[in-house]
Order: C-alpha cells, then structure tokens, then sequence
C-alpha cells in the first residue's frame, strides 16, 4: 500500500505539469489538423488519376478515413519525455534516482501515465466526434465493440510506444547530441507504423516484415480495427501481438538500460 | 581478511562486490561511521589536440588516456562529526562523494557508509542518508517545493506524523513558509538552495553529504544556511560532510577538514593546525614610535607590509623569542602582535602544492 503511493503521488505530478502547459497541448492538437489537409488533397489527386475505384485496397473515403484516424492516433500514442530522459543522463538527474529509494523506469512510466491521462482522455473525446463526423460524411460503420476494443488497443499501444522510446532514449548514456537521431526516430516510427498511409502501399515483402515488428500495432492496428478492416480473429491475434511485443519491449529496454547505467555508474554524472 | 582486487573492467564488477561484502561482515565491530580505504577512482578520456587536422585524426585514432581522479584516500568519520572536505577545483571531491553515496562505482578499495557499502545501492542505505549538489537541483522545476517535499515522503515511505513535524520544524529553521506554495522555477537561488535543504533532510537523514551548498548565494544566505546546518549537526548528531569553497563556511562549522590536492589525501586533521604541517613561521605585527628604515626590520624576518609605523614580519618559529627581544631592545616599539599564519594560507598552500604529501605524513 505505502509502496505504491510514491507512484501514485507520481502520476499526480504527470498530471498536474501536463496542466500547466496545456496551452502547448492545445496547440499540438491544431497541429495534427494540417497533415490531415495535405493528405486530402494528396489522395484527392491520386484516386482522380487512378485506373480502379479502389488505391491500395481503400476506396476515396475510407482513405480519407484513415488518414484522419491515424492522425489522431499517432497524437494519441506519441511520448515526448526523451529529451528529458537524455537531459537527466546528460546532466546528472540521475542522481537523484540513485541515491533514493525510488526506481527510475516506475518513475518515468508513472509520470507518462499521468502526463498522458488527460491527453487521452481529451483525445478519445476527439477521436469520437470524429468517427461520428466520418459516420456521416464518408459512411463508416460503427461498430459499438469496435469502439470499446479500439480503447483496449489504444492503452496497449501508448504502452508500447512508452517503452520503445524509452529505450530509444538509452542512446544517451552514448552519445551527447540526440536531436537528429531522436527526429529520425520519430519520423521512421511513424511512417511504419502507418502514421501517414497504410503500411499496404510498401508492398508485400515489406508488409511482412512491418507485421512482425511492433510499430504497425501502435497506430494502423487500432484504426484498422475500428475502420472494420479486420475481422475478430485478426483482432485477437493483433491483440496477442501486441502483449508478446510488450514483454518483449520491456526486456529489451531493461537490458539496454542496465547496460547504459554500468556505463553511467563508471564515468559519472 | 579480504585482498584488494584492482578492477580494471566491468566485467570483474561482481567479483569485487562479493569481496567487499565479506569484508564488512568480517570487520563490522568497531568501525567508524565511515569509513574510506584505499578508494580509488580513475576516468578514462580521450586525448585531442588542437585543430581541423588532429580533429580529423582523431575520427581514426584516438588516444586513450587515464586521469586519476582519487587516488587511494583514507579516512574514518565518526558519529556527529562535522567534517569539511577540501581542495582545489577538479582536486576530486565531489568524485568521492558521488563513490560515498553510491552514484559512482570506485577503481579500486572499500567505502562504508553506517556499515552499507554505498555503490550496492541498498534500500535502507538510501533510506538514512542524503547528498545535496549545490550546483543540482533535486526539487520538481514547475512544481511548487511543498509538492515536492510531499513526494519525497512517499519516496521515503515516512509516517504522515513525521514527515509533518519535521517539515515543520525545518521550515521554521529556515524561514521558509510563506514560499512553499511558489513554483521552484521562480524562486531565488538562495531560496532554491534552502528548499533543497530541506527536500534532503526530510527523512531524517543520518549522513548527509553536502557538496557546495552556498554556492552563488549571497553572505547572508550564506551564513543563515551555516546556522541551520550548525543547529541541525548539533540536535540530531547528524554527520555532516561539506565541501565548500567559502573558508567562512568551513571555519563556523567544521573542527575537522579532509583535504585532497589531485586526487590524493593532502591533510586530515584539526582546521587549527593546518599550517602546523608545514609552516615554521609567524606572523609578527610591529607598531612604532618613529619610522624605522626597512633594512633594519628585514633581517629579523621576511617583509609581508611596510607602513612606516606599522610593520608585519613574517618570522621563524625557531629563536623567535631571541629575535623578539632583540627588536624590543632596539627599536622603538609601542605595541606588537604575534600570530599564526591564517589558516586560509596554510590550505591555499596545500592547493597549490603539485604533489600530495604521502600518507604517513598526512596523518
């Protein structure tokens, strides 16, 4: 019970200094708007010179659909603590975690958690106005289970995202300047995991490989479940994807971790 | 009894703890609340030289070179000490106190902290002691401070009775109450570094290590942190080990000062008798009647000032009182002082001494 509260107490802390910069959070949300045009535009031109009604499998509308899904989606699961994490290597934060009875992976993962409750929560709010917006546009289906799965997946995925760059964020116990790295890593993350378009227009070969790596079940694997564009059972499997890679994750950033705080311990903060 | 294992690479790490263990299990009665032997801590770093061509030359070589941050320090604390740890800049202190709180792993030799081996990094080590970084702050940037106090009661896991009376009490010692509420971000760094004192101290700590803390404040935050660090040692015979670079600091508070010149142990021993490591002379003052001419005074002792009527000579401890009474018998002398060199002198000349002295003779 005691034990637990110091995390609690953390999750607190993420909320209230997501709180304070609301502002910033607001502005981001604007910003995920304009890709949104873009991709209108972009697909509008590609469907009118298309042979077929359907580009890769999606029809105008359901394209339309998915670009606004995974928009929100990539908002919903992006982390933002890796230049903290990098500072706190950089500059000695560590420290403190070291020299007190609190571990730094709970920490940080407390403090996403509660950085990112209201986050979701707002954005769940958006994501719902907008399947009911696309409902009555473009005709999605929806599906009540889908929704309440949709949720499930979602949580799974900013877990996963939490813990593939947190492990990312390990590179600075080697090197110093991050940013370039940190951009690319990013951007790489997004596009395959199905940020900007579906992972289907990189062909067959690449789709296979995307199917088994994680990032594809950060944001195309939810907006395809609730696009309808997968069946029970492959939402089943996706979902056991999903908490395999989770595991797997946790290990992997356990030991890269490990290994960087040897590293630490031995040249100092 | 347990050999010294001189690590070189990580991979013997295991080996060396497992030593270290039996050691304290071994030699547990009697000690000192800490205890440093033979600590060792080397850095590795890469050598470049100046310019675009050595800078290229080194994307394909580089040199690898060893610096000797701590060489091989001894020294015992007791229980209650309030113990000044000096030297010059880059000299190695704060590399020893990060070993004693464990943030560091030593090359070579043993620390022990209240019986805990620092770098094991044991739950109820880090539950009795705290380390404050001047120069780092340890408080939650956009939060206010009583937030961050709350946090480190869960941290601490301390009872709600406790973690009030001693919050209360160091507020009242430090004057704090009217800040708690402010975000740390738009606090002054005097009011900063006090909030950080207390965030340190709020589970009662048994040790505390303190690296800079006054520094950049201004001398009267300087000397309220002295007070309540002076009040603190005293009522809760809390061991204090302080660094500082302001002798005032280390004169109000510490009879006893460590002080390390290039990693190694320069002088452990009463701050009063610094200088009689090594100085065999005093300071005289002269004042006289009528102006003395300055060859009759320089062979009685070195000239340090010469102010017509007031004169200061820096003389031989040996055949002093034959020199005194010469002087009085010669001169005209109204008033004179003896005195020993002070004893910022006597550090500044440890500091400034390229090799350390031996052990032996530091002790």
């Amino acid at each position: 019970m005691k034990k637990q509260n110091k995390y609690i107490e953390t999750v607190k802390i993420g909320i209230q200094s997501s709180m304070a910069y609301r502002m910033n959070f607001f502005l981001s949300l604007l910003s995920t708007a304009f890709p949104i045009f873009i991709q209108f535009f972009l697909w509008r031109a590609v469907f009118e010179h298309a042979t077929s009604e359907t580009v890769y499998g999606y029809t105008f509308p359901q394209m339309l659909t998915y670009a606004v899904l995974s928009a929100i989606t990539t908002k919903l699961v992006s982390t933002g603590f890796e230049y903290e994490i990098v500072g706190d290597i950089k500059d000695g934060g560590l420290n403190k975690f070291i020299v007190r009875p609190i571990g730094y992976f709970p920490y940080r993962a407390s403090c996403f958690l509660g950085e990112k409750i209201m986050q979701l929560i707002i954005m769940l709010v958006v994501t719902i106005g907008a399947i009911m917006g696309i409902h009555y546009i473009w005709g999605l289906i929806i599906v009540p289970i889908r929704v309440v799965l949709f949720i499930v997946t979602i949580l799974l995925a900013v877990y996963m995202n939490f813990l593939i760059f947190y492990a990312i964020s390990a590179v600075g116990f080697w090197l110093t300047e991050v940013a370039a790295l940190f951009e690319c890593a990013r951007i790489l993350a997004i596009i395959v995991s199905g940020g900007i378009f579906p992972t289907d227009i990189f062909g067959d070969k690449i789709c296979k490989i995307l199917n088994v790596l994680p990032f594809k079940y950060t944001t195309q694997y939810p907006v395809d479940l609730l696009n309808n564009r997968l069946s029970y059972s492959e939402i089943g499997q996706g979902m056991l994807i999903q908490i395999v890679w989770i595991i797997l994750l946790m290990l992997i950033a356990q030991s890269i971790w490990r290994i960087g705080m040897k590293k630490y311990v031995a040249v100092g903060g | 009894m347990c050999t010294r294992v001189n690590r070189r690479d990580d991979s013997t790490n295991t080996v060396v703890r497992i030593n270290l263990s039996r050691c304290i299990k071994e030699e547990e009665i009697g000690l000192a609340l800490i205890h440093v032997e033979g600590l060792s801590k080397q850095f590795e770093y890469y050598k470049k030289e100046l310019g675009l061509r050595n800078s290229i030359k080194n994307l394909y070589h580089r040199e690898r070179l060893i610096k000797d941050a701590v060489c091989n320090i001894n020294f015992d604390i007791e229980e209650g000490e309030f113990v000044g740890f000096l030297g010059p800049n880059g000299a190695g202190k704060t590399t020893t106190l990060k070993m004693l709180s464990g943030i560091l792993y030593p090359t070579a030799g043993k620390a022990e902290v209240m019986g805990y081996v620092p770098w094991e990094r044991k739950k109820e080590f880090k539950k009795q002691f705290s380390i404050v970084m001047g120069q780092k702050n340890q408080l939650w940037w956009d939060l206010p401070a009583h937030d961050s106090f709350y946090l480190n009661k869960c941290i601490y896991e301390l009872e709600d009775k406790a973690y009030q009376e001693t919050l209360d009490e160091l507020v009242d010692l430090l004057d704090v109450k009217d800040l708690l509420g402010v975000q740390v971000r738009r606090l002054s760094l005097g009011e900063r570094m006090k909030m950080e004192l207390i965030a340190a101290l709020i589970h009662r700590p048994k040790v505390i290590l303190l690296d800079e803390p006054t520094i950049g404040l201004d001398i009267i935050s300087q000397k309220k942190i002295r007070e309540f660090l002076k009040i603190y040692n005293k009522e809760k015979k809390a061991t204090i080990l302080l660094t500082s670079h302001y002798m005032n600091d280390i004169e109000d508070l510490c009879r006893r000062v460590v002080i390390i010149n290039q990693g190694k142990l320069a002088y452990d021993g009463d701050l009063s008798h610094v200088n009689d490591l090594f100085s065999q002379s005093k300071i005289v003052k002269l004042n006289f009647e009528e102006v003395v001419a300055e060859k009759a005074l320089t062979k009685f002792g070195t000239m340090k000032s010469y102010e017509g009527l007031s004169v200061t000579l820096e003389m031989d401890k040996q055949n002093l009182k034959e020199k005194l009474k010469q002087i009085l018998e010669v001169l005209p002398i109204v008033d004179f002082t003896i005195e020993d060199i002070p004893v910022e002198e006597g550090i500044a000349y440890l500091y400034q001494k390229k090799e350390g002295m031996p052990d032996e003779e530091a002790k």
